[in-house]
């Protein structure tokens, strides 16, 4: 103790000027559009090397678990691929090849318009009031702001909020500020997923109206209504209803599917129509 | 003590006034724009207590921010480039002081050396008007126009410090 004083006394001088520096740097940034957004991307990418050198040490001690979910993650695409083959040759035998040809593969108008980049997760969090994650790809991987993020087991995860060169910062479905247009997949109600702060293995889905017909165990999806992410995608499961409030509006409590605590790897979902999708959506608002 | 307090208090007035009310407002072809409150830190005594230059050098900076924010200073620019300066005129004053003068004395023509003391002000000014230019600069940096801005900069602001100084001696003598 009698040490840190002598330290502080004889350097006050420095810890003043390191002091000063910081309080002209935070008006600096406060009040300068520019500097601020330098200076977000410039300590985003820094924040993001760190955590992935201290990523790539815990992943490596991961690898055997890591290693076990991927193989069963192929085993999972392979049997869809089987399905699919399967499907094609069904329809190549009922049409009259020597008319009507159909190439061994998927028909042009079924090319999905959604990309998956996969990324690794360098920074998460989940006990905070508003949770953030940070993956390794970045605006060089093509990755740009507003793209949707799943787990690797398919689920939803957040938001791309903001990029840097090589990391890219994702809002949470744990963040209430994160909103996502879901639906119950058995009726197709649709609604607006919003995370209450409490558990993160539990969300709401809100802005339901009163006459909604659901059942305790229905799968919630995403909606579709948003050029983020295609229809579909799996989020939750049904576990309760809230209790209905006096502006006529259910609210269901889900159980999310993806779980935060373990997640290590991601895919950044791409929507190469996105441009045409809200150009049109530009227009009929105007 | 006391005529030094008062000489120093009516410089930092009179040269935030005059950078704020004034020379804000000269822009020599878009990119030169003279920058002389820095002669308010040179003229502190050498062996001015650290922490007491730095809380001015902040003062200052502050100064000109807050009262030339309407003119186009984002508060914390000239308050950075103050408080790093504040920082680095111990040094440099220790650079340029004759090794014969022990006293605490305020740099000057006649102190120094007029020689050392053009040096000793040149070298902080420089230093001044370098980080005011990259902080400014901000995102658009672009190396041809900061160096000519920094160039710029130190040929208008440097006569005027040194009109400054001829009339600080003169006054002093008397």
């Amino acid at each position: 103790m009698k040490n840190l004083i002598l330290f502080i006394l004889n350097n006050f001088h420095r810890l003043l000027f390191l002091a000063l520096v910081c309080l002209s740097a935070k008006l600096l940034i406060s009040n300068d559009e520019i500097q601020r957004s330098r200076f977000l991307v410039v300590s985003q990418e820094i924040a993001g090397r760190v955590h992935a050198f201290s990523s790539a040490i815990g992943s490596y001690l991961n690898l055997k678990a890591d290693n076990k979910a991927l193989v069963e993650r192929i085993a999972v695409l392979e049997q869809e691929l089987m399905q699919y083959e399967k499907y094609i040759e069904t329809v190549n035998k009922d049409v009259n090849r020597d008319k009507n040809p159909v190439p061994p593969s998927v028909p042009s108008e079924n090319i999905p318009s959604w990309r998956f980049i996969p990324a690794k997760l360098v920074h998460n969090s989940i006990a905070c009031t508003e949770n953030y994650i940070t993956l390794n790809k970045g605006t060089n991987d093509g990755i740009r702001e507003d793209m949707g993020v799943l787990s690797a087991e398919g689920s939803v995860i957040g938001l791309v909020m903001s990029v840097s060169p090589n990391f890219s910062r994702v809002i949470s479905l744990l963040n209430p500020k994160s909103r996502l247009s879901c639906k119950i997949v058995s009726t197709n109600f649709f609604g607006s997923l919003l995370w209450d702060g409490k558990d993160p293995r539990y969300s709401n889905l809100g802005e339901l109206p009163s006459h909604t017909v659901f059942n305790v165990g229905d799968t919630i999806v995403t909606s579709g209504y948003s050029s983020t992410f295609p229809e579909g995608i799996p989020v939750g499961i049904v576990t309760d209803a809230l209790e209905q409030k006096s502006s006529g509006l259910n609210r269901l409590r889900i159980k999310l599917l993806t779980d935060f605590s373990t997640l290590r790897r991601a895919l950044i979902v791409e929507n190469t129509d996105r441009a045409e999708q809200d150009s049109i959506g530009k227009e009929v608002a105007e | 003590m006391t005529k030094i307090f008062i000489r120093q208090s009516a410089m930092f007035i009179l040269l935030v006034s005059l950078q704020v009310c004034i020379l804000s407002r000269v822009h020599i072809f878009h990119i030169a724009t003279p920058v002389i409150y820095s002669y308010f830190l040179i003229k502190l005594p050498v062996r001015l207590n650290r922490n007491i230059v730095l809380l001015l050098g902040m003062l200052i900076g502050l100064a000109v921010d807050l009262f030339g924010h309407t003119f186009g200073y984002t508060i914390g620019t000239n308050m950075l480039a103050a408080v790093t300066v504040a920082f680095a005129r111990f040094r440099l004053a220790g650079l340029f002081k004759p090794r014969d003068v022990t006293e605490n004395v305020i740099p000057s023509f006649v102190t120094f050396g007029r020689s050392m003391f053009l040096r000793y002000s040149a070298s902080v000014m420089l230093l001044h008007i370098i980080l005011l230019s990259v902080i400014d600069a901000g995102a658009s940096f672009v190396p041809s126009t900061l160096f000519l801005r920094i160039a710029g900069c130190f040929a208008v602001s440097y006569p005027i410090m040194y009109g400054m100084e001829m009339i600080y001696c003169g006054k002093t003598e008397r």
